[in-house]
């Protein structure tokens, strides 16, 4: 038991780029890296809630960010809109994905270069009040 | 009498040869779109551009003429969009590096954001992507003509006196052929595999 546990822990920590805390697992967290002038870029991941409670995703921040927030894009006969996800619950095992021309993070007014290669610090608030920090690497 | 009655079998036979072309459009054959590729949409009759005066990422004065003697395609949106333009442009740079050249196709980033996107913003934003993407913006006067024959829609969301509105707009792909028609659209989200497979079929059968 014990090792199958080790063993679970360890496979999830070489399985980069993959964070977890527990709670909440990111699989292929990214950001899209954009021209330098850009207001607003849009990071990327696949959400899973590996604990064994429902959990609500109520805000996200990052140092190199003046905010983050979750949106998601929808189209109607080609006309494009950005609404905001306020909010975001996930039960137990279940995946969220955040992908280009879907929900996506919307990273609002950056404070540094953000190039790729680089990666972004976030942390993820929870209704629980947990704080989990995870990293989404900048790529084209 | 025998004559008479030879020349009006003639005469109605004759007629009968000229039924089909009434039936016939004047456009040739529309080209195939195949079933697997989706969110592409063909113009038939190609759609007339309006008369428009728009200035370019270099702060340039262009037309119409842009879009004379080579294939275009042509994006409208806004440089403060997270998600959907930084996706189809690198979908454009992509297909612009792969599949074509400089001297066969152009590439067409219109921004309906002139109050923020500046052509300075502009030219910043476009050649990030590629060198040769032609950025291009004009006032709201200018932009609304692409409403009604492209049905370039876009409105704005939030506080427009400060910098963090929103734009939402039609994201359609335009295709736009040398003589400065539009041939055909394709709709978001785009995909390399999509636009590239779509760009090279409408553009194989005009030309």
């Amino acid at each position: 038991m014990m090792k199958k546990a080790i063993l679970a822990i360890t496979l999830i920590l070489l399985s980069a780029p993959c964070f977890s805390a527990g709670k909440l697992l990111l699989k292929d967290a990214w950001v899209r890296e954009a021209p330098p002038m850009a207001r607003n870029l849009a990071g990327y991941a696949e959400v899973q809630n590996i604990g064994s409670d429902t959990v609500t995703i109520v805000s996200i921040s990052s140092p190199m960010f003046e905010k983050i927030e979750m949106h998601v894009t929808t189209f109607n006969d080609g006309m494009m809109r950005m609404e905001q996800v306020k909010t975001l619950k996930l039960f137990t095992g279940e995946s969220v994905f955040f992908e280009p021309g879907g929900k996506h993070f919307m990273l609002i007014k950056p404070k540094q270069a953000i190039v790729s290669g680089l990666k972004v610090p976030i942390k993820v608030k929870l209704d629980s009040g947990d704080i989990i920090s995870f990293e989404l690497e900048v790529r084209k | 009498m025998n004559k008479k009655y030879f020349l009006l079998v003639l005469a109605v036979l004759g007629s009968l040869l000229l039924i089909p072309t009434f039936f016939v459009d004047d456009e040739p054959a529309l080209p195939k779109i195949p079933e697997s590729l989706k969110g592409v949409f063909i113009d038939s009759p190609a759609v007339e551009l309006p008369k428009f005066s728009m200035t370019d990422h270099n702060n340039n004065p262009v037309n119409n003429n842009m879009f004379a003697g080579k294939w275009s395609l042509v994006f409208f949106g806004y440089t403060s969009c997270p998600d959907v333009c930084p996706t189809t442009l690198s979908v454009m740079e992509k297909l612009e590096r792969e599949k074509t050249t400089p001297t066969d196709t152009q590439y067409f980033f219109i921004s309906v954001d002139p109050k923020r996107d500046t052509p300075e913003v502009l030219k910043e934003y476009v050649t990030y992507f590629s060198d040769n993407f032609i950025g291009a913006t004009g006032p709201r006067k200018e932009l609304d003509k692409f409403k009604e024959p492209l049905g370039v829609v876009y409105d704005y969301e939030g506080d427009i006196s400060s910098d963090e509105y929103i734009v939402n707009h039609f994201a359609a792909i335009y295709l736009i052929d040398p003589s400065g028609k539009q041939r055909a659209y394709i709709l978001p989200p785009h995909g390399i595999q999509q636009v590239s497979e779509a760009y090279q079929l409408i553009r194989g059968h005009y030309n």
